[in-house]
This record gives C-alpha cells, structure tokens and sequence, in this order.
C-alpha cells in the first residue's frame, strides 16, 4: 500500500486546481442573472458591511460557504476579528458574462485596517468576482479568487482573441505529439533552459484526449488561460489508470507582439497590476 | 527519472488515492464462464486468528519436524509476530513463547533457517518500523529473541534521522556468499532503506553489514534471493522503490544490476509482491510481481538476461495487486498463479484472491469459480502457497487484515479475515 509520493508534495502545485471538473453551474435564468440584478445584491452587501450587519453578509455568502459555518460563529467571528472597517462605499460599473455564470462589480470603497486605528482611511477602487449559482448572485469566495478571470473592462479582449488562435495550436500540437510545432510556442526565455527534447519527454507522458477553454485573460503582456483537458498516462506500467479529466490554468507571455506559452513564469513579472 | 516522476505525479495522486468514478462490473462485456474450475479452494483455519493486520507473505516450515507444516507471519498493531504449528487434524496451535517485541510491532516480512545451525529452525523478522529482528527456535515451538532491531546504521548520514533506516519492510535468509551460514537480505522501509545483506556467522547473533553496490535509499517492498542466471551464485532481487529489480550475484565480491527490460515507472513504489520462478518452462527463471495499479506482471528472462514483459496476465483486474505466488496448484505440469489485490479501484471490504491458471507458455486464466472470494476482503498484503495439509498439492496461506475505509453498509468484511488458509482440491 506504500505509494512513496513524497515529491508531489514538492510539485508547483498551483498550476494544477484539481482532477475533478467542478459541477457545472446552472444556466442562468432570465433575468435573474443580468447586471441589475447583481448590482443589487453587491449593494446589499456592501451596505451590510458598512452597516457592519453580519447576519446579512452571511446571508449574501454561497450555499457551499455558509454549511461550513453556522451564522452564530460567522457572526461572532466578524464581530470580534473583522480586519476592516468600511467608511463608505459606491458602486460603479457591473459586467456579466451569462454564458459562463460570472460578474464583476466595480467598486469605489473608503475602508481602514481595525488594528491600526491611527492609520488613515484607504480609498480604493477595484472590481470584485461574483458567479450565479443556486439561482443567485454571490461573491466569489477568496480562495477561490484566482479561478476566474478579470472582468472584461480590466482586459485586452482583442488580445484575447489572438492568444485564443496560440492556445489552440499547442494543444493540437499536443494532441498530434508535433513537439517542433509546441517548442515554437513556448516563452523564447524557457526555450533557453530546456531543449525541444526535455519538454517532449514531459509531454510525452500522456496522450491529451481532449481540451476545452474555460476563459482567456489577458492583461498586457500577461496572460492566464484555464483549460480543463482529458489524458491518459502512457506510462506501460500504469496502463490500466483511466484517462483523468484536469483543470489547469496556464501561463502566457507577450514578446516582441507574439504570445507565448510560458512553461516557467517569472516570479516578478507574473504580478498582477494594481487595480 | 526524477523530473519524469514530478511530471506525472499529479494525475497518479488522483488516479491511485480515489475511488473510480462509475467503476465496472469486473469482466463486463465479456462472457462468463460458468464451467466448474479446473481446482477449488476451501477455507479452513481453525486455531488461526479471525483478526488482525498481517502484513506479510506468512512462511512455512515444519519447525517441530511433526510431519505438518507450520506458519509463521508478522502483524501491524497487534501482538506480533507469531507461529502456529500445524496438528495432524489441520487445524493450528500457536507456538510462540518468546517472539516478544518490546515497542508496538508494524507488520513485516518474515523468514525461516537455521541462523545458528543447531538443526532447528529460526526466525527472522522484518519488522516496518525497528528494523530486523531474530528469534532462535528449539524446535519446539519456543524462541529467544537474540538480534533486536537491526538495520543499516552505518549508512546514516551524520545529519539525518535515523527513523528513516531504521525500518525493514521484508527479509530473507540465504547463504548469499557460499560460506555455509545463512545470511540475512533485508529490503528498508523508508527513505532510507534500500537492501542490506548482512553476512552471518553461523551463531544467529553477528551479522556484519555487506558492503555491496546495492541501492541504500528507497523503499523495498519484497526481497528475494535465487539463482537466475547459470553463471552467477545467489542473486538477489528486489521490488524497489523504481521497480523490480536485480543484482547478479558474485559472493562477497560484489553484485551487478541486472535491470535490462525491467520497468522505472513514473510512480514510485508501484510494485510489491516478487516471486521468481520458470513460467514459460524454457529453463531460464522468470520474474513474477504485483503491480499496485495494473496487477500481476510476468517477466520472462531471455537467453540474453534481458527480461521480457509478456501481454497482461490478468486483464479482467483494474484495481492492482498487491501480492503474488506461484506454483501448479492443478497439477497440470505448469505453474499458476495466485495473486491479492482488487478488481476495481474502489474502496472498502473490495480486496479478493485471485487463481490464475498457467498453461505453461505464458497464458494465464484466471478461474472465477475456484471458490476464492473475489471480493469482501479487507487488504490482503501477502500470499504463501504451501502444502500445508499434506495432500501433495500447495495450498494458499494469506496475510489479511488491512486496514480499508469503508462505506456505509460495509462496515465489516464478508469473510472475518486475519490469516487464511485455503486448502486446494
């Protein structure tokens, strides 16, 4: 019974978001899941937590959220450990994409850190995720924050639509096991550090059965795409695995007007501009 | 090897520590023969324990020279090791005065020889946790404990803890450098582990640590000594931590790998149970070993030492197994197989043994009406066949008692299994 997989442990893991393909979401119903109406579910959130009325934030949390903590310990837990106080709040521009049960509310807030009274009131505007689900707007939870695209003001969507043309040619090329095809794609800087061979042996792994896009985000010379993709391990040992369904979220790199894969993203480049 | 591991790890995560979605009906879409098997086996265990995590393959030997076979074998969390001698009605009594150890026992291979050539059998005991331990027998059922927890200290680096050698996942005894006193093999149960030989002198109690080109990292699940080539003496064999493994013999001298053709999965301690043994009856001694996600495997040895995988042994198994033995239950003139593991990736009281037909060439069948459960049992770690009632035909002793999660509805396996006999007809 003894699988040594201590070097998993070592894995950059954030790269893979999990084997299992999330429940899809419902369709949306009409018009339940348009701007208006998320708009108004953001301003009852943010008045309840300018109201600093916890029971009402509990309320605005996901199904998911609240069965992991009763209302009573969420409340207790605000009350006695929220981090920020809100001064005041605006709501700005909304944006839904219905097709994939997302939004995005623009928000202009006055807020300040509750342990540092002395420190001054921090305006700040920025956009915060909410998906559709059980029939409703909630904001997406901050674990999960990174899962989903920004919204579409905050992004170059011509881009996007190139980089959706780049995206495609490396996982056919994946598919057909074109290596000289994939290395072509792949961030100039990475192919510095490993050769055409290394990155087919990697590859070469597992047979890809199929991708879907989930979304493009490109902002600037950056980019993440989430694909969810099918493969079966070619390993003959573990012939019997059935193929496994992945959720993962790549990297791009623009250079020189050309998007790239990029294998390795660096570190520093790879933060997010401010919002 | 290492980068191709890292790659792949992720999905093997998934693949290997959860349920299957929608598994199958084992052999579903294929006929089902209903045609009486060409053996049947039948559970009887009287005097052996209903209970316990036996975490072996058991071993058998007649310690008391009565006529009747008795057995040995090591449990995980319960007051272990243990033998019971054989009485002429088949059923067991247990004979173990002075197979103490003084901190909870973690389950291990076990082996018997007479370690202090006084014409009685002793035992050795590889135990998961503290290493090796050996146990003088008077023949009569009664031991002394003389080597408490030996393992490769030596090999320690300065700044490492010696937890990660200390452990020994399997041992056997053989005289590996022809001087006529047996020495031990024993395989590591952690990081630290690799394989050990430890030469003897003939007294049980010394054991100088070999030093030999064998591997000292990485778990190794079964040891094994034979000869399988006609030009080197005892060679030693291995499920180590990348693979089977093998190392050409030459006495104290030294060994060489032996590995051509033998698999460096992508995932790391994939194979357990390893028996060698001439399947294909060309003369040359064939690999045989349980692997953990695609179940048995067969490596046929070639003229040129080169070993050769043969098409799926048991392709109706989806779950892997675990442990694996051979010998010609039917007697028929060919070896078959017996192996433990699970026909789907599943959870629960899921484990089952397997009888696998051999025809002598390479084909094995298996034979699903051969009374062995397919199903019900709780992980059953090792396989021994023997003939343990005297009949003139070997018959299947079995290590159960694994721990499994279970389900609702399951919470007890449909055979109370702790060891198991299965005596062929």
């Amino acid at each position: 019974m003894r699988l040594e997989l201590r070097c998993i442990a070592l894995l950059p893991c954030l790269l893979i978001l999990g084997c299992k393909t999330p429940p899809k979401a419902t369709e949306p119903s009409e018009p339940l899941a348009q701007p208006e109406r998320l708009r108004a579910r953001a301003q009852q959130l943010w008045q309840a937590r300018l109201d600093e009325d916890w029971s009402t934030t509990y309320h605005l949390q996901e199904p998911a959220q609240r069965a992991a903590i009763s209302e009573e310990e969420y409340v207790d837990w605000h009350k006695r450990r929220e981090p920020f106080k809100t001064h005041a709040f605006e709501l700005k521009r909304a944006q839904v994409d219905t097709a994939r049960n997302l939004g995005w509310m623009e928000i202009h807030v006055k807020t300040s850190f509750r342990l540092a009274p002395n420190a001054p009131v921090q305006e700040l505007t920025r956009w915060e995720k909410w998906r559709f689900t059980a029939g409703n707007w909630f904001p997406i939870p901050r674990e999960a924050i990174d899962a989903f695209p920004s919204a579409p003001a905050q992004r170059d969507l011509a881009a996007e639509k190139v980089l959706r043309t780049r995206f495609d040619q490396t996982w056919q090329a994946r598919q057909t096991k074109h290596w000289d095809d994939l290395y072509q794609l792949v961030d100039p800087r990475d192919r510095e550090t490993a050769s055409v061979e290394e990155i087919a042996a990697g590859e070469e792994l597992a047979d890809y059965l199929s991708f879907k896009l989930r979304w493009i985000e490109a902002r600037k010379d950056r980019a993440r795409i989430r694909v969810v993709y099918t493969r079966k391990i070619t390993d003959p040992s573990l012939t019997k695995l059935p193929p496994e369904e992945t959720e993962l979220i790549e990297f791009w790199v623009r250079r020189d007007g050309e998007w790239y894969l990029d294998r390795v993203p660096d570190q520093i480049e790879q933060k997010e501009p401010a919002q | 090897m290492k980068f191709r591991t890292l790659i792949i790890a992720p999905l093997i995560v998934v693949c290997v520590s959860c349920e299957s979605p929608g598994s199958r009906d084992p052999g579903a879409g294929e006929p089902q023969p209903d045609s009486a098997s060409t053996v049947t086996f039948l559970l009887k265990r009287d005097g052996l324990p209903l209970e316990g995590n036996w975490k072996c393959d058991p071993v058998v030997a007649d310690i008391n020279a009565d006529g009747h076979m008795d057995i040995a074998a090591h449990a995980r969390l319960s007051d272990s090791p243990r033998v019971w001698l054989g009485t002429a009605d088949g059923s067991w009594q247990d004979a173990s005065d002075g197979l103490v150890m003084e901190h909870t026992p973690c389950g291990g291979g076990l082996d018997f020889g007479d370690v202090n050539e006084d014409s009685q059998l002793d035992l050795v005991v590889a135990d998961h946790c503290r290493g090796v331990f050996v146990y003088l027998g008077d023949g009569a059922g009664n031991w002394e404990l003389v080597v408490d927890g030996l393992y490769p200290e030596l090999i320690v680096p300065a700044n490492e803890d010696a937890a990660l050698f200390t452990g020994a996942e399997d041992v056997t005894l053989a005289d590996v450098d022809g001087d006529g006193h047996l020495d031990i093999v024993a395989g590591g149960a952690d990081v630290g582990g690799g394989v050990s030989v430890y030469w003897g002198d003939g007294t049980g109690r010394n054991w100088e640590r070999a030093l030999l080109s064998l591997p000292i990292e990485g778990v190794v699940n079964r040891v094994l000594v034979a000869v399988v080539n006609a030009v080197s003496v005892q060679d030693i064999l291995a499920s180590h931590h990348p693979g089977p493994r093998v190392w050409y013999g030459a006495g104290r001298d030294n060994v060489t790998p032996a590995f051509d053709g033998l698999p460096s999965p992508t995932l790391l301690g994939l194979y357990h149970g390893l028996r060698v043994a001439d399947v294909n009856e060309d003369g040359r001694p064939d690999l045989i070993v349980s692997n953990w996600v695609d179940g048995p495997e067969v490596y046929l040895q070639g003229s040129d030492g080169k070993w050769n995988k043969t098409p799926d042994v048991f392709p109706e198994m989806f779950g892997g197994s675990y442990s694996v033995a051979v010998a010609d239950l039917d007697q028929d003139g060919h070896l078959d197989m017996v192996v433990s593991g699970r026909m789907q990736r599943e959870v629960g009281f899921v484990y089952g043994v397997f009888f696998l037909r051999g025809d002598g060439a390479g084909k094995w069948t298996w034979e699903r009406n051969s009374g062995l459960p397919s199903t019900g049992l709780p992980f059953t770690w090792g396989i021994t066949l023997a003939d343990v009632d005297g009949d003139g035909t070997k018959d299947i002793i079995a290590g159960s008692g694994g721990i499994v999660a279970t389900r609702p509805g399951e919470a007890e396996p449909e055979i109370p299994a702790g060891m198991l006999v299965w005596l062929t007809r």
